[in-house]
């Protein structure tokens, strides 16, 4: 009986990495149709990610750091983003980050006919060479960062970068997906949520809030956590957090998923059971 | 309607008492009486009505292994909903339904590997890849054995005449070509059932006639189960051998396609040539004359041939006469006026 839940588990890791690489292998055969094209998209990426920071960069550098940050610190709370939103970006192709697309544009019901299970479905849609270039382009600039900061990192500082990271990405999905869940009742009006709200995100995580008033700070943290995204973990991973407040990401991170799991379900559920086609004003584009 | 007893096993569709319901909004600006009345309009704008639409209701239906079967309606009868609730796309409201022995509701996965579902409308390919790479990333995700995607992948490759297509990329792709490459896809994991809906949309007349002819070998030659829905009458009753109608949400038929034109009184036409004189009949009626060619429709079910023959025999001047049954588009037309009728 262990045994065969073992081979079961086993198989289905198997089939999870079989996927991820057609995807990936799907995706370098785009990115090599023409070279010409290949080269467009790879610089493209990178302009468009260096000048996505650089205002808040050159401010920093220019006054020597924002709000009791320093300039490598501002730098790294950037890096820390663009690895954020970068991996979410190269994992969530076919619109995996944005579910609510997938629902307006009537193409939920594509995945109904695969046979596979509708989470590995929106996780496996990777595009490691045409969407990666934030990710990769966010490890250089948090390399530089550290190097240069004059913090002394402990040996587990890598194990928990990751674990802030991971926070932080399941902050941006959970957002995602809740917002998302709108969409099973109006797919049409509510096809772009889920890029507005992670895009508006993705713009307000580059401010540093360190010296903001608590006004500002707080909804930040809480109701629209665009802080949560590179602020406040970085204020973690620099030490300038207390102990206590060091879980708060963790905890939100818990809450707003079970949040999210929650109401896609509810959502889910209204759509296969009241319909979502042309009966229905707000249906999905045909 | 149902068909005699058979098996659970030999079943592969079976729709038992199953309606669909939706809620529609509706704005309604006249339930005042009073359309000038401002502040009465603007209630309305807040206080929409609801509308219940019945798109399916307590329709039950079985489908044994094997069958070609036809399913057709007028628009907005019910047909895509019904192809939805079998693909699991959708939920019924009230009733069950069971596809090769299994709900499509909580077996979704172990159906989907023995299902294929091809909407005309919409392309399974990858859009920017070539078909090929299309039919390889069926292969990861359905999971099919080397050997069965190689032999799958060959038949249709003969069958389908893809060949030249499958390095092509899925933008390039004629429509006739696409649903070619669309239906071969389908295919690669040998499904025991498939669901068409409108699969000759906007083909023409070569890439129909390959589409039906692929469609009734493999249902002949490799015994698949089809279920079809499509608005040329004619293509289907190329295909299938029974047709399903449906109407206003309600199954309306259930049989034969000659069992169809029994129901309009067995409509039939002839056309009568003559040396030019004209030609009236009683109990006929004249569809056309074009220089001594008339075309009249006759209910064989109320004037009899014999009598129909005795009045032509009597006419002058006649040189040919050609009788042939009413085209099934037509008398499908007849049927859709008359439950068009309040």
């Amino acid at each position: 009986m262990v045994d065969k839940r073992k081979r079961k588990r086993f198989y289905g890791i198997k089939r999870y990495f079989q996927l991820l690489k057609i995807y990936a292998r799907m995706d370098l055969a785009s990115l090599m149709r023409d070279g010409k094209f290949m080269a467009i998209v790879i610089i493209a990426d990178i302009v468009s990610n260096i000048s996505s920071i650089s205002g808040i960069f050159l401010l920093a550098w220019k006054f020597g750091g924002i709000g009791g940050m320093d300039r490598f610190e501002v730098l790294f709370m950037l890096a820390y983003g663009n690895i954020v939103m970068g991996f979410l970006n190269m994992m969530g192709g076919c619109n995996a980050l944005f579910p609510s697309r997938i629902i307006g544009r009537g193409q939920w019901e594509h995945m109904f006919i695969m046979p596979v299970p509708y989470a590995v479905q929106l996780t496996v849609g990777i595009f490691p060479f045409t969407g990666s270039s934030s990710f990769l382009s966010g490890i250089g600039m948090l390399w530089v960062a550290v190097c240069h900061m004059e913090t002394v990192m402990p040996w587990w500082w890598p194990g928990m970068l990751i674990l802030q990271l991971i926070i932080s990405m399941v902050i941006v999905v959970a957002f995602s997906y809740m917002f998302s869940s709108l969409a099973f009742y109006a797919p049409v009006q509510c096809e772009e949520i889920s890029s507005v709200v992670v895009y508006s995100m993705e713009r307000t995580m580059t401010f540093p809030l360190s010296g903001m008033p608590m006004y500002i700070r707080y909804p930040l943290l809480t109701i629209f956590p665009a802080g949560l995204m590179a602020w406040f973990p970085t204020m973690i991973l620099l030490g300038k957090a207390a102990t206590l407040e060091g879980i708060y990401p963790a905890i939100f991170a818990l809450l707003i998923s079970l949040t999210a799991t929650y109401y896609f379900r509810k959502g889910f559920r209204y759509y296969v059971k009241k319909g979502i086609n042309r009966y229905v004003s707000g249906g999905h584009r045909s | 309607m149902f068909q005699a007893a058979t098996a659970p096993e030999d079943i592969a569709v079976k729709v038992e008492s199953v309606s669909k319901v939706f809620t529609q909004w509706q704005r309604n600006e006249e339930k005042s009486g009073r359309k000038d009345h401002s502040e009465k309009k603007i209630v309305h704008l807040f206080r929409q009505d609801k509308k219940t639409v019945s798109a399916l209701d307590n329709v039950s239906f079985q489908i044994r292994k094997g069958e070609f079967v036809a399913y057709a309606g007028p628009n907005g009868a019910g047909k895509s909903t019904t192809m939805k609730l079998l693909s699991g796309i959708l939920q019924p409201t009230e009733g069950t339904i069971s596809v090769l022995g299994m709900s499509p509701e909580k077996d979704r996965i172990a159906l989907m590997k023995k299902l294929g579902v091809l909407f005309g409308n919409r392309t399974e390919l990858w859009w920017d890849h070539p078909v090929m790479q299309s039919f390889e990333w069926k292969k990861v995700v359905w999971d099919i054995p080397d050997t069965l995607y190689k032999r799958n992948l060959d038949m249709v490759t003969e069958l389908l005449d893809i060949g030249e297509i499958r390095n092509t990329f899925a933008r390039e792709l004629s429509l006739g070509q696409r649903m070619r490459a669309d239906l071969a896809m389908m295919l690669l994991h040998s499904p025991e059932l498939i669901l068409l809906d409108e699969p000759t949309l906007g083909l023409d007349v070569v890439a129909k006639r390959q589409m039906i002819d692929f469609l009734k070998k493999i249902n002949q030659e490799e015994g698949v189960t089809i279920l079809v829905t499509s608005h040329d009458m004619d293509d289907l009753e190329e295909m299938a051998r029974r047709i399903l109608m449906i109407s206003k949400g309600k199954l309306a038929f259930d049989g034969s396609f000659d069992g169809l034109r029994d129901i309009t009184g067995n409509l039939t036409h002839f056309i009568v040539t003559t040396d030019g004189r004209e030609l009236q009949l009683e109990g006929c009626r004249l569809l056309s004359e074009n220089r001594g060619v008339f075309e009249f429709e006759v209910d064989l079910s109320g004037l009899p041939v014999k009598v129909l023959l005795e009045r032509l025999s009597k006419a002058d001047g006649i040189m040919d006469v050609e009788i042939r049954k009413a085209p099934i588009e037509q008398v499908i037309a007849q049927i859709y006026q008359t439950w068009a009728e309040p």
